[in-house]
């Protein structure tokens, strides 16, 4: 079914759906499990920003038209529709939507008494909308459901504290954006994370899991900066989820800047943050560098990251921790991608055994638009213990 | 990158040491052990509080591991005494044995699941490197105090002296004496339901194992 963008009557069918569909996702309708960027595709997809293929000017989330196309036509293995609904409707210009949807598999291995663990279970389902009013201001929501571990059915009030919240419906993203061109400044205020690192999209990895980005520990923030083809600044005020307080307990201020160069091919980014919470001062200093092969087929890609502790509590001293993820994606055909990653977690730099090691193979394929197999393996080495592995085979499909 | 280089080196060379000098202390281990690693969203977050617990900042944390109470069926329960019906069962809430022995990391519970050994593995994703765990044990071993003490400072440097021994920002003395002035533990550290005033007496502060390794601990 093709939708008309002429015909008035259909314009405001699109115009009850997008106000009713950011109404539903603003307070929270369907989950979310991971903020969906694949930082691999800078570089090597033709694209050096973010902003080419996504919406927010950081990447992740909801994707554009020209990321719809390139999904169709350069990244999957046997093109495909990317658009919206395959092509079967076209919503107006002023009304972006989707939808991401993953199932997954798992087999974890702790050298847990009980055994491994083995689940499968969904994943993700996110809707996604964005509004455009007028020609600068666009409002941006997505919903979803939320993972739990904890059965919300459990009739009795057990125990010290209970969930503060037992909906599973969560929105991990909104917010309000004034950006009158792709390229030049911007300014957005809602709930988002902000940006920094590497972005990958597994939330597992220490560069997002140990710095603040970890599963729906999106903050309300106050961001502003600009993209440009060779530069981009992020700046963000970010304070803890005051509405229904899912997430970081963390407020603060983080910088992210990042220059291309190497003829399009690489970055390099200078980032900071500075993070309060009870008990603790977190000021955290890093860098993030990628560089793309383009003969090898090869985008080398890393961060470090140095975090200072300052403890309220005197006596306690002030730590450093370090935190660091480096490691490579090769795209050897159409539609593949293979990444793998070192991590190193160290709790503190002064004591050695305190480190988590892990390392992570990656197998993306994207055998038709809208289509995503990605299978992980991991190995996690704590210092002194026992190594868990993680595989995981999960099912993606976007609309 | 200068920065991260420079933090990189002085990080491998500094690693290099054995010994550890972080405190045994609550004020450090929740904010740098175990907000990060157990109050994930899903887990031990204040959205989550899975089992109850919920560790996402020191108070609700300590609280969590020291103070753990449960609703139980309970026939011979009454209203007067707080207790709940609920799907035709009289619930009444009962102190349940803490996640954390004072002065005993084998008897705590909360390091056998860091172990895995004889209880599930917590994390559930991924196991704490050995020198976090031992500096839980270590604190375990010097009573599992709430408030940092003059011997909570450090583990032993080769020589056997600590931290603050050493010349280490010590904790407030009186937290050292006890708030009790009778060497009782201090009431700040009792076991406490949030819910619930005053609560149980604690061991004596003196006699307490300073820097002892979790080898000892775990005799």
């Amino acid at each position: 079914m093709t939708i008309s963008r002429t015909s008035a009557g259909p314009a405001v069918v699109w115009r009850l759906l997008g106000l009713g569909v950011l109404g539903v996702l603003g307070v929270g309708a369907l989950p979310a499990r991971t903020a969906l960027a694949y930082p691999q595709w800078q570089f090597t997809s033709g694209a050096a920003r973010c902003n080419q293929c996504h919406y927010d000017p950081a990447g992740g989330g909801l994707i554009t038209s020209y990321g719809r196309d390139a999904d169709g036509d350069e990244l999957s293995t046997w093109n495909g529709d990317g658009a919206f609904l395959h092509g079967a409707a076209h919503p107006p210009a002023w009304l972006s939507l989707g939808g991401d949807f993953r199932g997954a598999s798992l087999v974890n291995a702790v050298q847990d008494p009980a055994g491994p663990t083995y689940a499968t279970f969904p994943m993700q389902a996110d809707l996604h909308a964005r509004v455009m009013l007028g020609r600068a201001i666009s409002v941006y929501a997505t919903g979803g459901f939320r993972g739990q571990t904890r059965d919300p059915s459990d009739p009795v009030p057990t125990q010290n504290y209970q969930p503060i919240d037992s909906s599973r419906l969560i929105s991990r993203a909104h917010y309000l954006m004034w950006q009158p061109e792709v390229i030049g400044p911007y300014a957005r205020v809602g709930r988002f994370f902000a940006p920094f690192g590497l972005r990958l999209a597994e939330h597992v990895t220490y560069v997002r899991r140990d710095l603040g980005f970890d599963l729906l520990e999106e903050t309300y923030n106050v961001s502003g900066g600009f993209v440009h083809e060779d530069a981009e600044l992020h700046l963000t005020a970010f304070a803890p989820d005051f509405v229904r307080h899912i997430g970081s307990v963390e407020k603060g201020f983080a910088a992210y800047y990042e220059r291309r160069g190497l003829d399009g091919a690489g970055s390099l980014a200078i980032q900071s943050r500075l993070a309060f919470s009870p008990g603790i001062t977190r000021l955290c200093f890093g860098t993030v560098g990628k560089a793309f092969i383009e003969r090898a087929r090869l985008l080398l890609l890393g961060e470090i990251d140095v975090v200072q502790m300052t403890f309220d509590a005197a006596g306690v001293g002030d730590r450093a921790q370090l935190v660091g993820a480096v490691g490579f994606s090769f795209l050897p055909t159409r539609g593949v991608m293979l990444t793998l990653l070192g991590e190193r977690n160290q709790t503190d730099l002064e004591v050695r055994d305190s480190a988590l090691n892990a390392g992570t193979l990656l197998v993306n394929w994207f055998p038709y638009a809208h289509f995503e197999v990605q299978l992980m393996g991991r190995l996690q080495s704590p210092s002194g213990g026992d190594t868990a592995k993680t595989l995981l085979a999960q099912l993606h499909y976007f609309l | 990158m200068a920065v991260a280089t420079a933090a990189l080196v002085g990080g491998l060379a500094a690693g290099c040491g054995l010994t550890d000098p972080r405190p045994a202390a609550w004020e450090y281990i929740s904010p740098a052990i175990f907000e990060p690693n157990c109050a994930t969203s899903s887990c031990h977050s204040r959205a989550a509080a899975v089992a109850g617990l919920d560790f996402s900042d020191p108070d609700r944390g300590y609280t969590s591991l020291t103070g753990l109470w449960v609703w139980i069926v309970d026939p011979n329960g009454t209203l007067a005494e707080g207790c709940r019906p609920m799907d035709g069962k009289v619930f009444c809430q009962r102190q349940h044995r803490p996640l954390v022995t004072p002065f005993d990391p084998a008897q705590s519970r909360v390091v056998n699941m860091l172990r895995a050994q004889s209880a599930p593995r917590m994390p559930p994703d991924r196991p704490l490197p050995e020198a976090d765990i031992r500096l839980v044990e270590r604190w375990i071993l010097n009573g599992a105090r709430k408030s940092l003490t003059v011997t909570d400072a450090a583990a032993p440097r080769d020589g056997g002296a600590t931290d603050a021994e050493a010349g280490g920002s010590p904790g407030p003395a009186s937290d050292a004496a006890g708030a009790g002035g009778d060497g009782s533990a201090a009431p700040a550290d009792a076991l406490v339901h949030p819910d619930a005033a005053g609560g149980a007496g604690g061991a004596p502060v003196t006699g307490t194992v300073d820097g002892s390794s979790s080898d000892q601990a775990q005799g």
